[in-house]
C-alpha cells in the first residue's frame, strides 16, 4: 500500500515539522526538572507562551514582551531550507521590515522581527477577538453597518499597498475584530513585495526559484520535492492546470481559491489589484450574506465572474456603491480601480449624507484651529463635504516625525547613560497613546455617523474633549522634545501623567460643561505647567500657572482652567513641603469642581490628593476619609477601565501599611497589582511592587522582599537604561532591608550605591541624605561612634538646609545625634539634640506619636545620667504614656523605656513602682531578645530593687554572666560586688 | 574521553547529580517527546516530564536488563495508559484499554498541528488503531527497537512481538484504506479541472499553451 511503504522508507510523520514546539517543550521540561529558566526567550525580549495556531508554513505563538509588559503574537516561519542560504532568509527579513513600516490602525502592528535559530520570526500585536468570519452577521443591520468594517479593512489594505506590499489572502478569516471593536487585517502569510525579484519567474513555484521558496513570509521553504509544477513551456497537465497544482502544494500557500481573482486562478501572481478583487468579494459577501460567483467548482465560479453575476445585492445599497463594487470585481485587473483608496473614497461618497451644520460652542469659528486637529480645517466650512470616519493619519499633531526626532536627539544630548533606553521607551509609550487617541477619535465619529447610537451634540463635545486632550499631549511631547537631564530622569512620571483618553468617553462628558476656545489654550498651558512640576522645575511650573491665569480672566472663577490653575498652585505647595497649605488648597479645588459640575476633573483631583496624603501626613483618619471621597468621586464618573481606580486601590494598600497592618496591605497590593498588570498599567505596577516589597520588609519577611527589589532593578535597568536614578530608591530600600535583617555589610553596599545614584542625579537630595543617615545608624550599631559622629556633623546642616529644622527627617537625624552624644558620655549635648528632635517630631506628627514617645524616653535616659531624677521621671512618664497608648502595653519597644523609668524610680527609692516597671521591662526584653545590654541592665536593676532573696541573687548572677559575655567586665564586677557573688 | 553510559548517568542522577540528569535528559527527550506528541499533542511536555520523574522514582525497580532507552519507553507507555485511563474513565469506557484507540477517546494532536496531507492521513490512521498497536509500529519503524526491546516496552513475551507487528500493520492498512478512499473522491473532482482549464482559456480568449504571460 503506497503510503505505508513510503512511510517506511521516508520516516515517521513528524508532528512538528520544524521542531519549534519540541524545542520550546524541551526547555520547559528541562527547567521544571532541573531548575533554571524554563522559558524560551526570543531576542532577549519575548517570552514564548502557548501556541495559538499553525499553518502549513508557520506557527503562531502567544508571547509576553518583557520590555513593555504586554502580550504579543509571534509568527515563526519554517526554517529556511538548507539550499536557500542567506539569500532566502534575507528576503524574508526584508519583507518583515516592510511590514513593520505599515503603521495603520486597521493593520495588525508589527513590533519586531528577526531570526532565531534559523527561523524568521515576526512579533505582532496580539489581538484577542474573533475573525470577521466567526462573527455572526446581524440580519437587521444596515447596509452601511455591514460595509463599514470592510472599508476600514480596505484602508488598512491601502496602507499595505503603500509600502509596496501585496497581501494576497484577503478574506474574512484574515480579519480580526479586537475587543475594542477595531478591525485589523492579519496573516501576511503570503504577502509579497510587489516588485518582482526575478523577472522571469512570473509563474509561482518555478524550480528556477528554488533558491528558497517562491512565496516569502509564511510560505516556507519549498524543497524540490514540494514544488509540483514544471518550468514554463512543458505541456504536462499540471502546467495547464494551475488550479490543481496550487491546491496540491501545501495548503494556505497561495491564497484561498474562493477569494482568488481570475488572474490568480489562471496562475498569475497576485497583485494589489487582485487584493482589490478579494476585498470587493468580501464586501459583496457581507452585503448579501452569500458569496457571489456560485460555490462549487472553480470553473463555475469563473464563468459567473465572466458574466458579472454578483448575485442579489440589497436594495438599500446606493447605486453608486453598487457600481463601485462592480468595477472592483472586473475580470481584467486593468479595468478595476487604480488603487484601493479610490475604491474606498467612491464607496464613502456613495454614503455621504447631506451635510449638517455642526453648532457647538467654540468649534465653529475657531479661526486658528490650532487644536481642531482631528477635524481638519475644511470641516469648519459649511461647504466642505462631511468628514468621513476613516482614519486620518494627518492628524499627527504633537507626534509627527519631527517631534519624535527632537525627543530622541534632546534625550541623547543630555549625555546621561540611560538616556537612549529611556528615549526608546518614551517613543513607544507616546506612540501607544497616539494610537489609542486615534481609535477613540474614530470611535466617537462612528458612534454617531455610522452606528447612529450617539447624538451629533455629544459627538461634538467628545471631539472638543479629544482635541483638548490632544493639545495636552502635544504640550507634553514638547516638554520631552526640550528635555534636560531632569526631564529624562523623570520620564516615567511624566509618562504616567499622560491624560487618560477615557476622560473623553461619552460617559465622562454627560452633564459636564464644555470649554471655550480661549480656555483650551489655557488648559494646554496648564498641562505644560504640570509636566514641568513633575520634572521638578518649580519656577517654570509657577510661570505656567500665572500665564494660564492671565489667559482666563478674572470673571471666570468657576471655569475649568481657573480651577486647574488653583490646583497647580496647590500642587506646588505640596512639592515644596508646605503640606497643610497644599492639601487644603487641593481639597478646596475639588469641592469647587464638584459644585461646577466638572466631575471628571474633581475625580482626578481627589484621587491625587488621596494618594499624596496617604501615610505621609500622619492624620490617619483624614487620610482614610479623603480616600473614600476620592473613590466615590471616581465611581460617579463611571468610566470603564479607569486607571484612577487602580491608583486608589493602590493607595488603600498604602494606608494599611502606614497603620502597620501589613497583612492587609499585602493582600490589597497583590490584588491591585493583578489589576494593573491586566490593564497593562506597567508604570503603576512597578510602584505597587515596590510598596509590596516595603510591606514585606517591614514585617521582616526579608527573603520575600529582597527578590522583588532585585527584580525591579533588573527591569528598570532594561527599560530605562543603566544607572537610572530610579534604581537609587530600590537600592536604598534594599539597604534598609539588610539593616533590619542584620546584614550590615550587604546594607552598606546597597546604601553606597544608592547614594552614588542619588547624588549623581539630584545632588544632595533627600534620598542621598536618608541613605547617609542609615549608614550612620549602621555605624552606631557597630560601635563605630567616631565615624558616625563625623558623618552626622556633616549631615545635620544639610537636613536643615533642605527640609528645615522642624521636618520629621531632620528630627530623625537629631535623634541619632542625641544617641551618639549619649554613648560618648556628653549628656548635655544629647539633651540639646533630643529636644530638637522632639520639636521636629511634634511639628511633623503632633504630640502623640511613636517617635515622639521614643525621644521622650531617650531624654529620660539622659536626664537620669545627669542625676536629674525628677526631670527624668517626667520625661519617662510622658514617653511611656504615649507609647502605651499608641503601641499597647506589651509592645517590645516599651522595654528600654520601662527599664529607664524603673531605674529612675529605683534611684528615688520608689521600690514598689520600680519593681512593677522593671518586671514588665524584664519580660518584654527577654521575649524580644535583641537588646542584650538592656536586658542585662534590667536584670541587675530588678535584682537591686528586689534587694534580697533567691530570685534577686539568681537575677544578679545571670546579669553578671551576661555582662561578662558582652565584654563589659567592669559592669560584671560591679554586679559581683553588689551582690557579693563568688 | 570515554562516553558515559546511560546507566551511569541515571545512577548519578538518582544520587543527586543534576548535570548527569541534564545530560540524560538531552539524550532522550526528543524520542520521548515524539512518542507522546503523536498521541496526545499539546500535553506531550507534561507527560514527558512525568516520564523522567517516574524514571528517577522507579529507579530501584530497574535492574538493567533492558537499555535505559527501552526502559524509558516502557515507562512512557505506562504513563500514557494511566493518562488514557483517566480520560477513559471520564468517558466511561469499559473496554480493555489495549483495545482502545486514541481516536476512541476523542483525543488527538491539536488541530493546530499541520502536516503534509499524506502524513496527515497516516497520523490519523495511527490514532484509529488500538494504542498498543500504534506503539508497536512506532517502536519498530521509527525508533528501530528490536523485538526483545519492544517486548520490554509492551510487557509481553518476545515471541509474540512479531505477530503483534503484523496485526498492527493490518489494522493500520485497514484504516488507511478507508481514509484514502474518501480522499480519492476528492481527488476525482480535481481531475475535471483539466477540462476546466481549456474552457477557461476560451473565456479569456487565450491559448492554453501560453497561459502564463
Amino acid at each position: 500500500m503506497r503510503s505505508l511503504d513510503t512511510w517506511e522508507r521516508v520516516g515517521p510523520p513528524e508532528p512538528d515539522p520544524d521542531g519549534l514546539t519540541r524545542s520550546i517543550a524541551r526547555k520547559r521540561v528541562h527547567g521544571r526538572l532541573f531548575g533554571g529558566d524554563e522559558r524560551t526567550i526570543i531576542a532577549d525580549r519575548f517570552v514564548i507562551g502557548h501556541k495559538l495556531g499553525a499553518g502549513g508554513m508557520s506557527s503562531v505563538w502567544r508571547a509576553n514582551d518583557l520590555s513593555l509588559g504586554r502580550a504579543v503574537a509571534i509568527k515563526f516561519m519554517l526554517p529556511v531550507a538548507a539550499d536557500a542560504t542567506a539569500k532566502g532568509e534575507q528576503r524574508l527579513l526584508r519583507e518583515a521590515q516592510a511590514l513593520a513600516r505599515v503603521a495603520h490602525p486597521n493593520v495588525v502592528s508589527v513590533y519586531d522581527f528577526g531570526s532565531h535559530e534559523g527561523r524568521v520570526w515576526v512579533a505582532m500585536e496580539y489581538v484577542p477577538g474573533q475573525t470577521l468570519r466567526a462573527l455572526a452577521g446581524d440580519p437587521g443591520s444596515s447596509v452601511r453597518a455591514r460595509l463599514e468594517p470592510w472599508i476600514a479593512v480596505g484602508r488598512g489594505l491601502a496602507a499595505v499597498h503603500d509600502v509596496g506590499l501585496v497581501h494576497r489572502d484577503v478574506k474574512p478569516e484574515n480579519v480580526l475584530i479586537g475587543d475594542d471593536g477595531r478591525v485589523r487585517l492579519i496573516d501576511f502569510g503570503i504577502v509579497r513585495l510587489a516588485s518582482s525579484e526575478s523577472p522571469e519567474s512570473d509563474m509561482v513555484n518555478t524550480p528556477s526559484d528554488a533558491s528558497g521558496d517562491a512565496e516569502g513570509i509564511g510560505t516556507g521553504a519549498g524543497t524540490a520535492s514540494e514544488t509540483l509544477c514544471e518550468p514554463p513551456g512543458d505541456t504536462a497537465s499540471t502546467v495547464s492546470n494551475p488550479f490543481h497544482q496550487m491546491l496540491t502544494v501545501r495548503n494556505a500557500s497561495l491564497g484561498t481559491p474562493a477569494y482568488m481573482a481570475p488572474e490568480q486562478l489562471q496562475g498569475r501572481r497576485g497583485t494589489a489589484l487582485s487584493d482589490q478583487f478579494a476585498l470587493c468579494l468580501c464586501m459583496v459577501e457581507a452585503l448579501c450574506e452569500a458569496r457571489p460567483f456560485a460555490e462549487g467548482t472553480a470553473f463555475a465560479r469563473l464563468e459567473s465572474m465572466a458574466q458579472g453575476k454578483l448575485g442579489r445585492l440589497p436594495k438599500a445599497l446606493p447605486r453608486r456603491a453598487r457600481r463601485a463594487l462592480r468595477r472592483g470585481l472586473a475580470l481584467k485587473p486593468e479595468h478595476r480601480w487604480a488603487t484601493v483608496t479610490e475604491l474606498l473614497d467612491e464607496l464613502e461618497r456613495a454614503f455621504e449624507r447631506r451635510r449638517r451644520r455642526i453648532v457647538v460652542v467654540g468649534v465653529v469659528g475657531v479661526a486658528a484651529a490650532a487644536w481642531a486637529v482631528g477635524l481638519g480645517a475644511r470641516d469648519l466650512e459649511p461647504s466642505a463635504p462631511a468628514h468621513s470616519c476613516a482614519s486620518e493619519r494627518d492628524a499627527m499633531t504633537g507626534f509627527d516625525d519631527a517631534r519624535r526626532e527632537a525627543i530622541r536627539s534632546s534625550f541623547a544630548a543630555t549625555g546621561l547613560g540611560f538616556a537612549a533606553a529611556s528615549a526608546k521607551l518614551v517613543d513607544a509609550e507616546l506612540g501607544a497613546w497616539d494610537q489609542a487617541w486615534h481609535e477613540q477619535r474614530r470611535g466617537a465619529c462612528e458612534a454617531t455617523r455610522v452606528l447612529g447610537v450617539q447624538s451629533e451634540a455629544l459627538l461634538d463635545r467628545r471631539v472638543v474633549c479629544l482635541d483638548r486632550v490632544r493639545a495636552e499631549f502635544g504640550e507634553l511631547t514638547r516638554v520631552f522634545a526640550e528635555a534636560d537631564a531632569a526631564v529624562v530622569t523623570h520620564a516615567a512620571e511624566l509618562l504616567a501623567a499622560l491624560p487618560p483618553i477615557t476622560g473623553c468617553a461619552a460617559a465622562a462628558l454627560v452633564g459636564a460643561p464644555s470649554s471655550s476656545p480661549a480656555e483650551l489654550e489655557a488648559l494646554a498651558e496648564l498641562a505644560r505647567g504640570r509636566a514641568l512640576l513633575i520634572a521638578g522645575d518649580q519656577a517654570g511650573a509657577l510661570a505656567s500657572a500665572d500665564r494660564a491665569a492671565s489667559m482666563v480672566g478674572a470673571d471666570q472663577r468657576a471655569s475649568l482652567p481657573s480651577l486647574q490653575v488653583r490646583a497647580l498652585r496647590a500642587e506646588l505647595d505640596v512639592q515644596a513641603e508646605r503640606l497643610d497649605a497644599g492639601f487644603r488648597g487641593l481639597r478646596e479645588v475639588a469641592d469647587a469642581a464638584a459644585r461646577a459640575g466638572f466631575t471628571d476633573f474633581e475625580a482626578t483631583v481627589r484621587a491625587n490628593l488621596a494618594t499624596r496624603v496617604a501615610g505621609g501626613w500622619s492624620q490617619p483618619e483624614l487620610e482614610r476619609w479623603w480616600l473614600v471621597d476620592a473613590e466615590l468621586a471616581v465611581e460617579r464618573v463611571a468610566v470603564a477601565d479607569d486607571p484612577r481606580q487602580v491608583q486608589l486601590a493602590h493607595t488603600r494598600g498604602l494606608l494599611a501599611q502606614a497603620r502597620g497592618d501589613y497583612d492587609e496591605s499585602e493582600r490589597l497590593l497583590t490584588e491591585v497589582l493583578a489589576a494593573a498588570d491586566a490593564r497593562g498599567l506597567w508604570l503603576i505596577a512597578r510602584d505597587i511592587r515596590m510598596d509590596l516589597a516595603n510591606s514585606l520588609r517591614k514585617r521582616e519577611a526579608f527573603d520575600d522582599a529582597r527578590p522583588i527589589y532585585t527584580q525591579l532593578i533588573v527591569e528598570d535597568t532594561e527599560r530605562f537604561g543603566p544607572e537610572h536614578p530610579r534604581i537609587a530608591h530600590y537600592e536604598y530600600n534594599l539597604g534598609v532591608l539588610e539593616v533590619d535583617a542584620g546584614r550590615f555589610a550587604h546594607a552598606e553596599v546597597h546604601l553606597l550605591r544608592a547614594i552614588e545614584l542619588f547624588e549623581r542625579a539630584w545632588g544632595q537630595s533627600l534620598g542621598a541624605l536618608r541613605a547617609r543617615l542609615t549608614l550612620v545608624h549602621i555605624d552606631l550599631s557597630a560601635g563605630r561612634f567616631e565615624r558616625a559622629s563625623a558623618a552626622l556633623d556633616a549631615l545635620l546642616p544639610r537636613f536643615e538646609a533642605l527640609l528645615g529644622p522642624r521636618h520629621r527627617e531632620t528630627a530623625h537625624a537629631y535623634n541619632a545625634s542625641g544617641m551618639l552624644s549619649f554613648y560618648a558620655g556628653d549628656y548635655e549635648a544629647s539633651i540639646v539634640a533630643y529636644q530638637r528632635a522632639l520639636a521636629g517630631f511634634i511639628a511633623a506628627h503632633g504630640p502623640d506619636h511613636d517617635d515622639v514617645g521614643l525621644v521622650w524616653a531617650n531624654l529620660g535616659e539622659s536626664f537620669a545620667a545627669l542625676g536629674q531624677g525628677e526631670r527624668a521621671m517626667q520625661a519617662f512618664n510622658r514617653g511611656l504614656a504615649i507609647l502605651e497608648r499608641r503601641l499597647g502595653r506589651d509592645h517590645a519597644d516599651l522595654g528600654p523605656a520601662l527599664k529607664g523609668r524603673g531605674l529612675a524610680q529605683l534611684d528615688s527609692g520608689l521600690f514598689g513602682l520600680a519593681i512593677d516597671d522593671l518586671e514588665r521591662a524584664h519580660a518584654l526584653l527577654e521575649a524580644a531578645a535583641d537588646e542584650p545590654v538592656e536586658l542585662a541592665e534590667t536584670r541587675f536593676a530588678l535584682a537591686r530593687a528586689l534587694g534580697q532573696g533567691e530570685r534577686a541573687t539568681a537575677l544578679a548572677r545571670v546579669a553578671a554572666l551576661e555582662f561578662a559575655q558582652l565584654g563589659l567586665d567592669d559592669r560584671s564586677r560591679a554586679v559581683h560586688r553588689a551582690f557579693e557573688l563568688p | 574521553m570515554a562516553v558515559i553510559s546511560d546507566m551511569e548517568l541515571l545512577t548519578a542522577w538518582r544520587g543527586g547529580d543534576k548535570l548527569a540528569g541534564s545530560e540524560l535528559f538531552g539524550r532522550h527527550f526528543d524520542s520521548l517527546y515524539r512518542f507522546f506528541a503523536s498521541k496526545v499533542g499539546d500535553e506531550a511536555d507534561e507527560l514527558v516530564q512525568r516520564c523522567f520523574v517516574a524514571a528517577i522514582e522507579g529507579f530501584e525497580r530497574y535492574r538493567g536488563e533492558a537499555s535505559v532507552r527501552t526502559w524509558l519507553y516502557a515507562i512512557a507507555r505506562n504513563i500514557l495508559r494511566q493518562w488514557a485511563w483517566e480520560r477513559g474513565r471520564a468517558k466511561r469506557r469499559e473496554q480493555e484499554l489495549g483495545d482502545c484507540s486514541l481516536a476512541d477517546l476523542g483525543v488527538g494532536p491539536s488541530t493546530a498541528i499541520d502536516m503534509v496531507r499524506e502524513h496527515k492521513q497516516l497520523a490519523a490512521a495511527l490514532r484509529r488503531i488500538p494504542i498498543d498497536s500504534q506503539i508497536v509500529l512506532e517502536m519498530f519503524y521509527w525508533e528501530k527497537l528490536t523485538a526483545g526491546e519492544i517486548a520490554v516496552v509492551l510487557e509481553c513475551l518476545e515471541g509474540t512481538v512479531r505477530s503483534r507487528i503484523t496485526r498492527a500493520r493490518q489494522q493500520l492498512r485497514g484504516e488507511l484504506d478507508q481514509l484514502v478512499r474518501t480522499h480519492e473522491e476528492l481527488e476525482s473532482s480535481m481531475d475535471g479541472l483539466e477540462t476546466w482549464a481549456k474552457q477557461m482559456a476560451q473565456v479569456w480568449g487565450r491559448q492554453t499553451g501560453d497561459a502564463h504571460d
